[in-house]
């Protein structure tokens, strides 16, 4: 995708340019608001990295007139600030996430994916999470492109995960999904996760103890 | 010297009083006495001019030997007026010369008086061993009337007279002590409430005291207060501006930083720079902790106990935060035990600083925890409100240095990962503006420390 960043520091700005190029995407720097928004205007840019304090016209402005000149474009704002009201306002204006610097590139990486998912969800019923692949219709899973064969809670188990990925998933609240209020034997479910870690990889769903549960977002192979 | 302004009031009231009363006092004592005296004086002349009276129609005086008469009976004790006679009647003599050489009448206790142991007129003298005071009248058929007095009985009188003047005042002396002592106070209420005001303030709170409100006495006072409290103030919000300024323009560089190494790494070959790179890493990282804890503290150091509260459940709460910390949970193999109660009341607070104090004592007990260990949290409500627990299984830190781990930049010792030693400060602080108590505790279990953290009852 092409990424335009707009920042005001030259480290950081050439920093995100090389990561972005590593990543295989391509990208435009600009170190002011108004520069900024004029070619968001022309250039149909797939997401902003934006800073808000810039000089002169500052991120919020941005994002207003993003809003008022109907650019429609994924941001994430990207700031050292972190009072909640700058963010409410950066939400409110339209931007997708936030970040707060200093912030690991993985980090980066994951909200970038994140928030270009949710922008590409046409088709809901696909559900891609690293090297997972979930078709939630004909209610198929793949792994590394292999076809797992699923019993239905075990499909059900990675869906659930799947659709939290990055975040403890309470047993109480998968022994819910799989099973209903009625409860069930509580080693049942550490039956289904110990056969979806053996036919898939047995990192990608890591146990917190006493917690739950957790889907691995990039696993490495 | 006497310390206490209302002491040394009531002191000088009283003083006053004394200094005023006493002199009155004897002043209208010597008064009373000589009223007394000149009252009963023209007694004793109308008393002589009544015996002349009688003298002249009786005509004694023809007999050669003195005649004695009994003294009348003087009744005792009884005050006011009876039929027997009159409680202020006094001891009264007479005696009736016909001429300078021979006594007619005379009283008891006169008998010795001779004539010329009194001149015409009023004398002072002594019979019988007491004062008499003595009026001797010429008569018209010639013969000398004569009627005496004891000075002692006219005494009593005017003691009499005095202790009843007295009394009320002597009487009234503590009530007027009691009432000056009271009046001082209710009259120095508006100091003491003005001390109260002072004393309740939390040291957060900026907004000068009303000195409209105070008496124009201490209104200098509270002016000067107010001046000193401005100025503290000043420096204190310049400190933290400066903190969070500092902090937050160090952010953007460490960004930066972060953000090259990070690149660095995946496109370094050799294992001797991805070392160097990594260790780069993790002192940027520990930075950017810093960097964040100072911002944290300097906001709730800014924070003042007047911002508006809700009701939080801490339930909800402390999951939420576990849950943002199961990374760590699963790295380290924690197992994570949670005792909550049933029904726990809401905790009084806002949920951003709650948060905060929560993620920051969970931190610590991952962090200096065993790997491998029991994280154990427990939350119920006590007699005072409701208790949070959050106990680790590491080496815990020796009940001597415990109160240390609460100044800031102070770091628990024999950790691989070390905090940057603000994350019981900040917890510290929040839990102050939320009115708990926090306190280091022996877990129990034979190691590892208890963090224990009292909220009060919600409202």
């Amino acid at each position: 995708m092409h990424v335009l960043i707009v920042e005001d520091d030259a480290h950081l700005g050439r920093g995100l340019e090389v990561a972005i190029k590593r990543w295989g995407n391509t990208s435009e720097w600009v170190r002011d608001g108004a520069t900024a928004l004029t070619l968001a205007k022309t250039v149909p840019f797939d997401m902003l990295l934006l800073d808000l304090g810039l000089p002169q016209l500052g991120g919020l402005e941005v994002l207003k007139g993003l809003k008022r000149d109907g650019v429609s474009v994924p941001v994430i704002i990207i700031t050292a600030r972190d009072a909640t009201d700058d963010r409410v306002q950066g939400l409110d204006l339209g931007a997708d996430d936030y970040l707060t610097k200093p912030f690991e590139l993985e980090e980066l990486a994951a909200r970038m994916r994140s928030v270009r998912r949710r922008v590409l969800k046409t088709d809901t019923s696909n559900l891609e999470v690293g090297r997972l692949a979930i078709d939630t219709l004909s209610r198929e899973a793949r792994f590394d492109g292999q076809l797992l064969a699923l019993s239905r809670q075990e499909f059900l188990l990675l869906q659930t995960l799947a659709e939290r990925a990055g975040r403890v998933v309470t047993r109480d609240f998968l022994e819910r999904v799989l099973y209903g209020e009625t409860g069930i034997d509580s080693n049942a479910l550490e039956v289904h996760v110990h056969s979806l870690r053996k036919k898939t990889e047995p990192e990608l769903i890591r146990t917190a103890r006493g917690l739950g549960y957790l889907l691995t977002e990039n696993i490495v192979s | 010297m006497i310390r206490s302004l209302r002491a040394r009031l009531t002191a000088l009231t009283l003083s006053c009083i004394g200094f005023v009363m006493v002199p009155l006092l004897a002043l209208s004592g010597a008064k009373v006495v000589e009223e007394v005296d000149e009252l009963s004086d023209a007694r004793l002349a109308q008393s002589a001019k009544t015996l002349e009276a009688f003298s002249n129609h009786l005509g004694i005086g023809m007999s050669s030997a003195p005649v004695e008469v009994e003294n009348w009976f003087r009744p005792k004790g009884a005050d006011e007026a009876t039929p027997q006679g009159h409680g202020y009647e006094t001891q009264v003599g007479f005696q009736y010369w016909s001429s300078p050489s021979q006594l007619a009448v005379t009283t008891q206790d006169l008998r010795n008086l001779t004539f010329d142991a009194a001149p015409i007129g009023f004398a002072d003298v002594t019979n019988a061993k007491r004062k008499w005071r003595v009026y001797t009248k010429i008569g018209d058929n010639g013969g000398f009337i004569r009627a005496a007095e004891r000075y002692d009985s006219r005494h009593e009188i005017v003691r009499d007279l005095l202790l009843q003047n007295t009394l009320p005042l002597v009487l009234g002396l503590p009530v007027l002590a009691f009432l000056t002592k009271w009046a001082v106070k209710k009259g120095l209420q508006p100091l003491s409430e003005t001390a109260r005001r002072i004393d309740q303030r939390s040291p957060d709170d900026a907004e000068p005291l009303n000195a409209h409100d105070a008496p124009d006495e201490i209104a200098p006072l509270v002016g000067a207060i107010n001046g000193l409290m401005r100025r503290v103030h000043r420096a204190l919000d310049n400190e933290r501006q400066f903190t969070s300024n500092a902090a937050h323009e160090l952010r953007t560089p460490l960004a930066g930083a972060l953000v090259h190494v990070g690149n660095a790494l995946t496109m370094t070959q050799t294992d001797e720079s991805r070392a160097a790179l990594s260790d780069t890493r993790g002192a940027l990282q520990r930075m950017t902790r810093l960097v964040n804890q100072m911002l944290e503290l300097a906001r709730w150091d800014a924070a003042s106990s007047a911002k508006a509260m809700s009701d939080v459940d801490l339930v909800v709460l402390v999951r939420e935060e576990l849950s943002e910390l199961a990374a760590t949970v699963i790295d380290r193999e924690v197992e994570v035990v949670q005792s909550f109660a049933p029904s726990v009341p809401a905790v009084r607070g806002w949920e951003g600083g709650l948060r905060v104090l929560v993620r920051n004592i969970l931190d610590n007990a991952l962090r200096y925890g065993r790997a491998h260990g029991t994280l154990s949290i427990e939350i119920q409500p006590d007699e005072w409100g409701v208790l949070l627990a959050i106990s680790d299984d590491g080496t815990g830190i020796e009940a001597s240095l415990r109160d240390a781990m609460f100044s800031r930049f102070q770091r628990g010792e024999g950790v691989d990962s070390p905090g940057v030693g603000l994350g019981l400060p900040i917890a510290q602080r929040i839990a102050e503006l939320h009115r708990a108590s926090l306190r280091l505790l022996d877990a129990g279990t034979g190691r590892g420390l208890r963090v224990e953290v009292r909220f009060p009852r919600g409202r």
